[in-house]
């Protein structure tokens, strides 16, 4: 169920991968992982309890 | 029912204006028309994901499956309008671009935030019990909606697209003509009206499904 969420970082891992090996600045790929990681971060953290109740 | 007819008019008038009022986009043409429907269908797409988390949210806080109800129809009616999106946008590049789907960013990102919200749908269908199922599919709907703004305003930013740009310039002041734009916000203000009265729609007959169920 989790996989669709991570299409994202998917994503964006290769084509920073792509860019990496093309020699092509990656630093927005980069900052875009950051984001989208301390983004879901937060909401699990949020979100924690709620799951551990199952 | 006398506001159903003005919406239904109300929708009418917007098209109407959008075929023979409002003036082509010279580069675009004709297709300049699909913008009435692709983006007020792009916007209410992005509006039925919110508005799902939010009422997830507030389901686990308040424990209420009123709120379930609400999260459940927005994001089943966000995935319909993300379909509409999808197709006039597709009809759209293949008359500009010569391909129905080209793997553009704003392409993929619409793809990918359709199949975020059928997994969601999935896993409302796969969960016995209302309880549990509210529970699971409310913090799923959260931790999907933190994909919504990188898909919808981030990604298609960074990449290069060959979408056209967004309606407003560096200046932040509109682009485009006028009565484009005022065609453009009536027909977001009528397809807004369309989504909360689908809601509306969904949520009595999940209330009505479930004190069947309970008798």
């Amino acid at each position: 169920m989790s996989l669709p969420i991570l299409l994202p970082v998917l994503a964006g891992a290769v084509s920073g991968t792509r860019g990496q090996w093309n020699g092509v600045p990656v630093d927005a790929e980069l900052r875009l992982l950051a984001a989208y990681a301390a983004a879901l971060l937060g909401m699990s953290l949020l979100l924690y309890d709620h799951l551990w109740e199952d | 029912m006398i506001w159903r007819i003005v919406l239904f008019l109300w929708l009418a008038a917007g098209m109407i204006a959008g075929f023979l009022w409002a003036p082509v986009v010279p580069v675009l043409g004709a297709t300049t028309r699909v913008f009435y429907f692709h983006f007020p269908a792009a916007l209410v797409t992005t509006l039925g994901f919110g508005w799902s988390m939010v009422h997830s949210a507030l389901y686990l806080v308040r424990r209420d499956l009123r709120h379930d109800d609400q999260a459940a129809g927005a994001a089943e009616l966000g995935l319909l309008f993300c379909v509409v999106a999808t197709i006039s946008g597709s009809m759209w590049a293949r008359a500009m671009w010569g391909a129905y789907w080209n793997w553009d960013p704003r392409e993929t990102s619409i793809f990918f935030l359709f199949l975020i919200y059928a997994a969601y749908l999935a896993l409302r269908a796969a969960v016995d019990g209302d309880e549990r199922r509210a529970r699971l599919a409310a913090v799923y709907s959260c931790v999907a909606f933190v994909a919504v703004p990188f898909l919808i305003f981030v990604v298609p930013r960074i990449y290069f697209s060959l979408h056209p740009d967004p309606l407003f310039g560096t200046r932040g002041k509109p682009d485009i003509d006028p009565r484009i734009m005022l065609v453009a916000t009536w027909m977001f203000a009528g397809v807004t009206a369309l989504f909360f009265w689908l809601l509306s729609l969904r949520v009595r007959l999940g209330r009505i499904e479930r004190a069947r169920h309970d008798a």
